[in-house]
């Protein structure tokens, strides 16, 4: 029964929505919300396609609690473009060639966005480690860290 | 069908009168990682859910005079940043920016990863080479409990279906002592299978105190071995008595990934690469507090 | 759905959704326009996807919903083998929202069976489950949670046998005969010259047996699609497909609906590899949908897409190569024994391809090749990028690194001597053409010097072994042995928004956005106005699967054609409208010349009005593949790709573990039409083939997938993959290819395996057979070894 009542506030607009409590932020982002770019897939942890940005953190929305949430900040893929100017990182995925079937892409972009915020000027290293949990089968992670790589070196110091 | 009630707890004593009331089927859930990975694979069905996320004063990591004192709710992410942990016990800094994934790190508590085994118990086998105590409370007041005594078996914990981790208390090492982890699976990162060790040595000499996991059913302390390497010279250490006496202490199970010889064989590969690390670390730190 | 009606790729939104990223594109690929020479082919042009992408609106099937949408779920089959004694749903029908419970019962038998190559395939089993996790029954309900509570009330009584999990048990004379004709499912040989005669002179005769663990795809996004009657009483379905037309072709079958009143349309997807080309939702979502006369959408999940759709074959190959001292192989030999599972899909393609490959990229005199594909109780093995050469590659090249060993030569000489050259002919006669192999080793030559010096040079970690390298690959574009026609149709809108409708669809790796340059190329219009349309049944031409890499060449060469037509048609209009003479009007960097007065490509459009319904540009390619599959003679494919890789490796003597820091991969895919997405393909083609060498193994056991998941089922990660990857594109040109471009994505992964096997004896003495090449055997290995020395 879906009775939990919560608010999420979600790329700067406000939901009130009733959740089961077992039911999944990701679940609740997708089937209630419609911010279907977030997408599903082991619903395990392991892949991070689910990824988004909760409070400035990135978090497995596969595995996480929508009733837990009540009050939360969400970023999604949907909210990384403001007034119709793509984010860096956006910008930075296509000039690379970081996408190809793009599915585990909206879970990179939210992952590499939460860690540049927190360390806007990384090593290629400290990049490859901070992609640790998102997997893709296309492009075997060259262009994606090239693309992460790329912005670092263009924000300001 | 019916859905586990959710009972948002307002403090310590909430949750355990609420967890008292469903008599055994109730589920706490801090970070609600390893408990959403339950629902996903439709393997728990409790009666209520208690969220302790909100409890105020379970989310801390603050220094005390014997070392450090770190909430239940602290995530991984909270400790891998803590300049207090840096100082007082490094080793638990270098487990936390290993464990998983940092996206799962951001949600994962210590309290729920010890008692979940969560972070593929990395954090464990660290709170266990550093003594580190846990702070119980249930219907019946409080307890305390040895990180090492904790864990009984495959998914048994010394924790009655009425009690709340509050807090985990470290104590410091000695000035000086030194530390390693290691960590050993198929790949670099993300491995379920995997053989973790963690280790404090005594500032000279071989006293050691050692943590390990995915060599039984739960994070463990092989005590004898400890004991062996004690009596050893640090710069002269017998591998292959150490190994036979490790074995006789460790019970792996082989897996899709490891086999049980292989595991047992990595095993002493992890503890002895830790232990050259924390020697080699005293080298080049000159000791550190 | 106007997106639909209007016959816009569905995938990408409506044309309202669409124009407003359209002129963002354009924007994106403005730096293309300036300059002379190609402005397209050869270039990095960002893919005309990739805004939908990376905004989180790419529509895949998951991200549909349709009003009124009911949703769908298997019931599978929890026994290997197994006698279907009853089935009881009337619990699930009973249960308050389910809308429909299908059985085999309610489709007619002679429309029961489908599949890709034989109709083999029950939709949903009937008296006889052949594999775990195979469809017995359908559910459609209001909400999925009711459908998977509908699942758990279906009764299925069945009644075990013995299952059969090995080929060798398949071809045993008292084997169960698991399908009426028996259980081979491929039986296929060739040879040429006199094999046993030439090993028998051979200087140096090796033999090995080579072996590999079933591999899943693991794409991100799980099978899915949504079926629905569209207003004009056409059932459609939206579908992650690698070949939507199979599937309208096959809902015909099934349905008993009249092709016109069918249409598949592929969704944005998510990934495929191979996966996504046999039968999983499709008939049972439409029947549904017939049934119900509402949208059903069905997704699987990753627990499905583990354990109940087609996996890589497991190949047990029996490998000989004689040669003489002087490196020249003499003769090659090779049987094999592969596991097809429980039902045929593409298995016949993939013993095909390996009987024809069974020498490349060699020039042996003497050859035979035998493959015998079973059917099992397990899992159904169907295509995977390389349809099986990876494992052939894996087999041969190690052998020959071997001999290279063995004869005290370097591994690139060996290859050198023995390499295929334009004018070559193969074991099935055909004679070659645009071969660049040769060029791949000349470009891997240097690294692998340099590198060996390095390493050799190099500080010593403790503990840590380094070793190099290398394996080469020939690779058939295309079908293998029959005609495999592409076309492409090109239309134009009033505003100047040229549509190329395409016959195979995009599957990831951007082949949408190589049709558009090559379109934009030949017709010289702005790439940015080209809108492809290549997943939608109905809008397009069957133009084969994308699969086998051959979609740049083939819909490539037919999209060349059609915009060298539609040049022809827009001048010969704009000529009668503007009454001047053909010859006059020439269309250049987006401009139309009349008369030397240049006018802007939209203002000629305008000018045409409603003329320019009557363009309807036309390309086909069809080139002349075929081959008798009983004496192998004839050309099987149109062209072939060629590469030498080279891997550098760190072996750690304790734990067994290998890393792979560095890779460089040389190939020879023709002329380049987009470097940034062929650089993308071969990146991950390598890190893919790592992962089979090194970790990737669906385990088994009693008929049952034991790691249906990501959790054990072990992909590599960011950081699992080589820090550098180097690709060397050589410099070919294929005049058959479009600009002169071959094809490049399966090629990437086939050496990999065998490289760091190479690499791995290089470092530490060992060679190992199969894969993967785990930690654990490593170690063994290593202990065998050291007990060995004196």
């Amino acid at each position: 029964m879906a009775n939990i009542d919560i608010t999420l506030n979600v790329n700067g607009k406000d939901h009130r929505v009733a959740v089961r409590s077992t039911e999944m932020l990701l679940e609740v982002l997708r089937d209630r919300l419609g911010y279907v770019g977030t997408n599903k897939v082991c619903a395990q942890g392991i892949c991070g396609a689910c990824t988004v940005i909760v409070d400035g953190k990135s978090t497995t929305s596969c595995l996480a609690l929508a009733a837990q949430f009540d009050g939360a900040r969400i970023i999604t893929v949907e909210g990384l473009e403001h007034d119709g100017k793509l984010d860096p990182l956006q910008e930075a995925f296509m000039k690379h060639g970081a996408v190809q079937c793009g599915y585990c892409t909206p879970g990179f972009l939210m992952s590499a966005r939460a860690f540049l915020n927190d360390n806007p000027h990384p090593t290629r290293t400290e990049i490859i480690d901070a992609l640790r949990g998102n997997i893709c089968r296309c492009t075997g992670y060259k262009k994606i860290i090239d693309a992460v790589e790329d912005v670092a070196a263009r924000s300001a110091r | 069908m019916s859905e586990p009630q959710f009972v948002r707890a307002r403090s310590v004593d909430h949750a355990i009168d609420t967890l008292k009331a469903a008599g055994g089927d109730g589920l706490i859930v801090a970070g609600g990682v390893v408990v959403s990975s339950l629902f996903n694979q439709r393997l728990a069905s409790p009666a209520v859910l208690v969220d302790i996320s909100r409890i105020k004063g379970l989310r801390y990591i603050k220094r005390t005079p014997n070392g450090l004192s770190i909430g239940a709710l602290a995530t991984h992410d909270d400790i891998h940043r803590s300049a207090d942990v840096k100082a007082v016990a490094p080793l638990l800094t270098e487990i936390a920016e290993d464990v998983s994934c940092p996206r799962l790190r951001n949600r994962g508590t210590l309290g729920g990863s010890i008692c979940t085994i969560g972070g593929q118990g990395d954090p464990a086998t660290g709170l266990i080479a550093l003594g580190a105590t846990m702070q119980i409370k249930g219907p019946g007041g409080e307890r305390t409990a040895h990180i090492e005594d904790f864990y009984k078996d495959a998914f048994e914990v010394d924790l009655a279906p009425d009690e709340i981790v509050e807090r985990i208390d470290v104590p410091a090492p000695q000035t000086g002592a030194r530390f390693a982890f290691c960590k050993l699976g198929p790949r670099n990162a993300m491995d379920f299978t995997q053989i973790t060790v963690s280790v404090v040595m005594a500032p000279t000499g071989s006293g050691i105190r050692i943590g390990m996991n995915g060599v039984a059913n739960a994070p463990n302390r092989p005590r004898a071995t400890e004991a062996l390497i004690a009596t050893m010279n640090a710069g002269s250490i017998n591998w292959t008595a150490v190994g036979k006496t490790l074995n006789g202490e460790i019970s792996p199970q082989g897996d899709l990934v490891y086999s049980e010889d292989f595991k047992r064989h990595l095993a002493l590969i992890g503890l002895r690469r830790a232990v050259e690390r924390a020697l080699a670390r005293s080298k080049e730190a000159g000791g550190r507090a | 759905m106007s997106s639909i009606d209007d016959g816009e790729k569905f995938a990408l939104g409506t044309e309202g959704e669409q124009r407003p990223w359209q002129d963002a594109y354009r924007a994106l690929v403005q730096s293309f326009e300036a300059g002379s020479g190609r402005r397209y082919v050869g270039h990095s042009v960002p893919r005309n996807d990739v805004l939908y992408k990376v905004r989180g609106k790419a529509k895949y099937a998951a991200n549909i919903a349709l009003p009124d949408m009911l949703h769908g779920r298997f019931v599978r089959s929890t026994y290997p083998y197994a006698r279907i004694k009853r089935v009881d749903v009337s619990k699930a029908s009973a249960l308050p929202g389910v809308r429909c419970v299908l059985t085999a019962a309610d489709i007619p038998d002679d429309r029961l069976k489908v599949g890709s190559l034989v109709k083999d395939t029950p939709i949903l089993a009937k008296d006889l489950v052949r594999h775990v996790g195979e469809p017995v029954v359908a559910i459609a309900a209001d909400t999925l949670e009711i459908a998977h509570a509908a699942a758990a009330l279906v009764e299925i009584d069945y009644e075990p046998i013995t299952p059969v999990l090995t080929p060798e048990e398949a071809l045993k004379e008292d084997a169960p005969r698991l399908h009426p004709n028996g259980n081979l499912i491929a039986n296929l040989s060739n040879a040429v010259g006199d094999v046993d005669a030439a090993l028998a002179r051979a200087d140096v005769v090796l033999e090995d047996t080579y072996t590999n663990e079933p591999i899943e795809h693991s794409y991100l996004e799980p099978q899915g699609g949504i079926s629905f009657i569209d207003p004009d009483g056409v059932l459609t379905l939206l579908v992650c497909t690698q070949y939507p037309h199979f599937h309208h072709k096959q809902l015909a079958d099934v349905t008993g609906l009249p092709l016109e009143k069918i249409r598949v349309i592929q969704t944005v997807i998510g990934g495929a590899f191979g996966g996504k080309i046999d039968v999983t939702i499709e008939c049972a979502s439409c029947l549904m949908t017939l049934k119900t006369r509402r949208p059903v959408k069905m997704l699987l999940e990753n627990e499905e897409v583990f354990s109940a759709t087609t996996k890589r074959h497991t190949m047990k190959i029996r490998h000989r190569l004689g040669a003489m001292k002087d490196g020249r192989i003499v003769a090659l030999d090779m049987d094999i024994l592969a596991d097809g599972g429980a039902y045929s899909s593409y298995s016949l393609i993939v013993a095909g391809r390996c009987v024809v490959h069974a020498a490349l990229p060699y020039d042996i005199a003497n050859v035979r090749a035998r493959i015998r594909t079973t059917f099992t109780n397990n899992m159904t093995a169907g295509a995977m990028r390389s349809f099986g050469i990876v494992k052939l590659a894996f087999a041969t090249e190690s052998q020959i690194n071997k001999l290279a060993d063995e004869l005290g030569m370097s591994p690139i000489e060996v290859r050198r001597i023995n390499a295929v050259e334009t004018g070559t002919k193969t074991v099935t006669g055909q004679i070659l053409h645009a071969v660049g192999f040769k060029k791949t080793l000349d470009a891997i030559e240097p690294i692998y010097e340099e590198r060996k010096k390095a390493l050799a040079a190099g500080p010593k970690k403790p503990g840590v072994l380094r070793g190099l390298g290398l394996a080469s690959l020939g690779y058939g574009i295309g079908y293998s042995g029959v005609r495999n026609p592409s076309t492409a149709r090109i239309e134009l809108t009033e505003d100047g928004i040229v549509i190329a409708n395409c016959g195979t669809p995009d599957i990831g790796p951007g082949s949408d956005t190589a049709l558009a340059q090559i379109v934009g190329e030949e017709a010289g219009v702005n790439i940015g106005r080209i809108r492809v349309v290549s997943g939608d049944s109905t809008k397009t031409d069957d133009s084969g699967p994308t699969s086998a890499s051959r979609t740049t060449y083939f819909s490539g060469n037919a999209a060349m054609l059609a915009g060298r037509d539609f040049r022809r048609q827009f001048s010969d209009l704009l000529a009668k409208k503007l009454d001047v003479t053909p010859e006059n009007i020439r269309i250049d960097n987006d401009q139309v010349i009349v008369n030397n007065k240049p006018m802007r490509f939209e203002d000629a459009c305008a000018t045409l009005g409603s003329d320019v319904k009557q363009i309807m540009a036309y390309g086909v390619f069809n080139p002349d593949s075929e081959l008798d599959f009983v004496t192998f003679k004839g050309n099987p494919y149109p062209t072939y790709t060629y590469a030498t890789q080279l891997a550098e490796i760190e072996v750690d003597i304790d734990t067994g573990k290998i890393e792979v820091p560095r890779f460089w991969a040389a190939h020879d895919a023709g002329r380049i039409v987009n470097p940034m997405g062929a650089e993308g393909q071969i990146e991950g083609g390598v890190v893919m083939g790592l992962g089979m060498a090194l970790w990737e193994k669906i385990c088994r056991s009693d008929g049952y997938i034991q790691n249906p998941g990501m959790r054990d089922y072990l992909l590599p990660g960011a950081k699992d993959a080589p820090t550098e990857i180097t690709t060397i594109f050589i410099d070919n040109e294929d005049e058959t290819g479009p600009f002169g471009a071959k094809g490049v994505a399966e090629a990437s992964l086939i050496p990999v395996p065998a490289a760091v096997a190479a690499a791995l004896h290089d470092a530490a003495g060992i060679r190992l057979n199969a894969m993967p090449m785990e930690a654990e055997t490593v170690v063994k290995k290593l202990a065998a070894r050291k007990g060995n020395k004196p």
